[in-house]
């Protein structure tokens, strides 16, 4: 064995090395000073992050689909612009992090750990270029999350949601696992541009197992995106869990998990113009997902009208999310889904922080009657909520209305295939401002509560509120700079023409 | 001369003591059998896994698995002194209907699957130096040379575990136990009592540990 | 010699009775180790192929499976005594939160 075959290049895990770095130190911090630790904690934290941040920026020079590690990693585009809205996600979940410690009076050293020690197996799933790094990345991000969700240890809700998001969480690890061993064994290889090669030569060993290895990972891979019909989990954990921790779950590990689905079935599996069992279980997943989306994004409005807990209707309208997303993974591109990615990252994010900070202590209060007429109470948070919903509904001129454009008007352009899939979704989106509305009628025309108090806001947490609302505002009114970025290709790209 | 099929008659023993012993995983209503079950299984398939001349991985199987993790699970089972669940009737009803049908789809599955490969083991290439196939040797190489980064990963794994574990079943801490009386008080009734003998067999555990 | 399919075959039954035993039991513990139960014949499939097609990724794939699952347990039963902590009890009857 030759190590120089191997192509260790350190500097291209060093987003992963820093984060990793980053969780050993910070549980060193709280076990040498748990008084400091409480203020040094997210200071450290933000500083890793943007250390990963400049990282994978100093990265992006040196993008290409050289495979590093042995075929491990790759370095490519996609793995970059995903790493960089993880990075992001894990930056405003830790600005909004040291409010949510210190009134739940929570230790605070683990939580920030936990968080970077997700962040390290979120990163892998985006750079992975061979299965077991998909499995492994999976694995390491929802274990810290299955942590996150019962961190408030008195609280039975949270346990139990925690619970079920476990259960649920590794059955469907191993439903991913059989996917991976039968692929393996159908193709002879785990590397994920291996297994392409394999299907453009049509040198598949056995097609048929293949099939099967192909619909077990896309189960599993829909359990962890949480679309219809594998989304049974997801409202109940997200209801469960304290409101900063479903903040989390909702966009960090769902990005990562949309980056490693990309490059598994876009990149390994996109192969329309392959021989024989190639072309064939491209057409399958690809109808398979079409109706996963239509159901998904279907199912997940109508449910959510119903909805009077405001968590709960965040949880059906990030299946419908979802749904839209996969729309734009039919088009096997990258720049749909990720652009998507980025906007609902931000308005989901501001959403559930400002539950959070209205929820108080033990999320009390995340009934939508509880907002009643709290609209001009408290502006510096009604406003922003009311923002983040109309974009969440796709008005203009909000991030959430140019991610669904785009992402609609490529599957249009793309595939004529598409387009009764599209139509739908603009059915959906027109149902879905119904119940976006809802909470802000409620907030501003509805008499208040009498025993409402306002909420303290921290220094951070306005901070994150800040970065949201003009993230929101900003992708929706200048998208050109975040498309023209992910619209660059990796040089030497063998990428295949998707042609139909 | 007629020769017996020795190894297919060690193969289909082993699988069906594997078979056996996944039932009653599955249908026994004491976890503490099922665990035991667990282990019969995992043990079954260390024979294959040695069959199939993968010695290291079969041995690991033994230590780690049926060792190391069912050990934690009988633990825990002891520890918290699980009740045998007696059969209820309000469990949803449609599970029980899903099951059985899903086992026939599942199983319709393995035949698929099994008919599609009908291939015996190749000779394994015996050529030069390479060290044996599944031996530690061999397996040692390639973890760290093709699998040196996933190897790295599982350590970062491993300490989060560890780092979840203890920061979910420690002890309450001061504040902690505050509001949980806090809560106890609004609620009027003591439905967060933790669990007494849990409680106690902690306190035995400290006086050890001291 | 044992066919490849042999070994197969054995594997998926042992992973369908998992997935079943999944859906059948009512105790939480139980059900973590049906779960453990799949994870173990996915190993089976593994370690069959990786002896089938003569090279050790395989074989080195269900190391990782093996580290995964000891940390999966490590964590599972850690929830699962934090949530006996609060309530006494494992069964997924109980609270609606837990049904499936």
């Amino acid at each position: 064995m030759q190590f120089s075959n191997l192509n260790l290049d350190y500097f291209s895990i060093l987003p992963e090395i820093i984060t990793a770095l980053a969780g050993v130190i910070l549980m060193l911090i709280d076990a040498f000073s748990k008084k400091a630790g409480r203020k040094l904690s997210p200071m450290f934290s933000l500083f890793a992050l943007v250390a990963t941040l400049a990282s994978i920026i100093a990265l992006w020079p040196r993008a290409s689909y050289t495979a590093s590690f042995a075929g491990m990693i790759v370095n490519d585009h996609l793995r970059l612009y995903f790493a960089l809205v993880i990075v992001a996600c894990g930056i405003i979940a830790t600005l909004l992090a040291s409010q949510f410690l210190d009134d739940e009076a929570l230790p605070p050293g683990e939580f920030y750990a936990l968080m970077m020690f997700a962040t390290t197996g979120m990163l892998m799933m985006a750079s992975a270029g061979d299965l077991v790094m998909v499995f492994l990345g999976l694995e390491t991000s929802s274990i810290a999350t299955y942590v996150m969700a019962g961190y408030r240890r008195t609280d039975l809700r949270a346990n139990e949601s925690s619970l079920k998001y476990f259960l649920l969480g590794s059955f469907s690890a191993a439903f991913l696992l059989y996917g991976m061993a039968l692929t393996y064994g159908a193709t002879g290889t785990t590397n994920i541009e291996g297994i392409r090669q394999i299907l453009i030569a049509g040198k598949v060993i056995y097609p048929q197992m293949l099939l099967v290895g192909v619909a077990m990972m896309l189960v599993g891979f829909g359990f962890k995106i949480a679309t219809a019909p594998f989304h049974l989990w997801t409202p109940d954990v997200y209801e469960g869990a304290p409101t900063l921790v479903t903040a989390i779950l909702a966009t960090g590990p769902k990005v990562a998990v949309f980056a490693a689905f990309l490059r598994v079935f876009a990149e390994g599996l996109g192969t329309p113009t392959a021989p024989a069992v190639g072309a064939q279980i491209y057409d399958n997943w690809i109808n398979a997902l079409a109706v996963m989306a239509a159901i998904g994004m279907t199912f997940g409005n109508i449910v959510a009208l119903a909805q009077r807990n405001m968590k709960r209707m965040l949880a059906y309208s990030s299946i419908a999310h979802g749904g839209y997303t996969l729309i734009g993974f039919l088009t096997t591109e990258y720049a749909p889904v990720g652009f998507y990615m980025l906007t609902y990252a931000l308005m989901s994010l501001g959403a559930f922080a400002i539950v959070q900070m209205l929820a108080r202590e033990g999320d009390a209060k995340t009934e939508i009657s509880d907002y009643a007429g709290i609209g001009f109470e408290v502006p510096n948070l009604s406003f922003p909520l009311a923002i983040f919903m109309l974009s969440m509904a796709g008005i203009p001129p909000m991030a959430g209305f140019m991610g669904k454009f785009y992402v609609f008007k490529s599957a249009w352009v793309s595939s004529p295939n598409l387009r009764w899939l599209v139509i739908v979704a603009i059915i959906n989106s027109i149902i879905s401002v119904y119940y976006y509305l809802y909470p802000i009628v409620v907030m501003f025309f509805r008499p208040p509560v009498s025993d409402f108090t306002k909420p303290r806001l921290s220094p951070m947490s306005q901070l994150a509120l800040a970065i949201t609302i003009i993230g929101t505002l900003y992708f929706g009114l200048f998208p050109n700079g975040a498309l023209k970025v992910l619209q660059q290709k990796t040089p030497g790209a063998q990428q295949v023409a998707v042609q139909k | 001369m007629f020769e017996l099929p020795i190894q297919q008659l060690i193969f289909l023993f082993v699988a069906a003591v594997a078979v056996f012993a996944a039932f009653n995983v599955i249908l026994q209503r004491n976890p503490i059998y099922s665990a035991l079950a667990l282990i019969i299984t995992m043990c079954a398939l260390a024979g294959t896994f040695l069959m199939l001349e993968a010695q290291f991985v079969a041995t690991m199987q033994v230590i780690v698995y049926a060792g190391a993790v069912m050990v934690l699970f009988v633990f825990v089972i002891m520890l918290l002194n699980v009740r045998t669940e007696e059969a209820r009737q309000d469990r949803v009803k449609y599970l029980k209907l899903v099951a059985p049908l899903l086992f026939i789809a599942l199983l319709g599955e393995v035949i698929f699957v099994a008919r599609s490969v009908t291939t015996t083991a190749p000779p394994l290439a015996t050529t030069g130096n390479e060290p044996a196939f599944g031996t530690v040797e061999s397996i040692g190489e390639a973890m760290f040379s093709s699998y040196l980064f996933p190897f790295e990963a599982t350590s970062v794994l491993i300490l989060m575990a560890m780092v979840g574990s203890l920061v979910l079943a420690r002890r309450r801490t001061m504040s902690e136990a505050e509001t949980l009386g806090k809560l106890i008080e609004e609620s009027g009734k003591p439905q967060l009592t933790p669990a007494e003998p849990v409680a106690k067999l902690e306190e035995k555990k400290e006086e050890i540990a001291a | 010699m044992v066919p490849l399919s042999w070994y197969l075959a054995l594997s998926a039954a042992l992973f369908t009775i998992g997935v079943a035993g999944v859906l059948v039991q009512r105790n939480v513990i139980s059900i973590f180790m049906c779960i453990e139960l799949m994870l173990n014949s996915v190993n089976l499939t593994l370690v069959a192929f990786s002896r089938f097609l003569n090279q050790s990724t395989g074989q080195l794939f269900v190391f990782i499976v093996m580290a995964v699952a000891a940390a999966e347990a490590a964590v599972g039963l850690a929830i699962i005594i934090s949530v006996f902590r609060n309530r006494e009890t494992l069964s997924v009857d109980e609270e609606s939160l837990l049904k499936l």
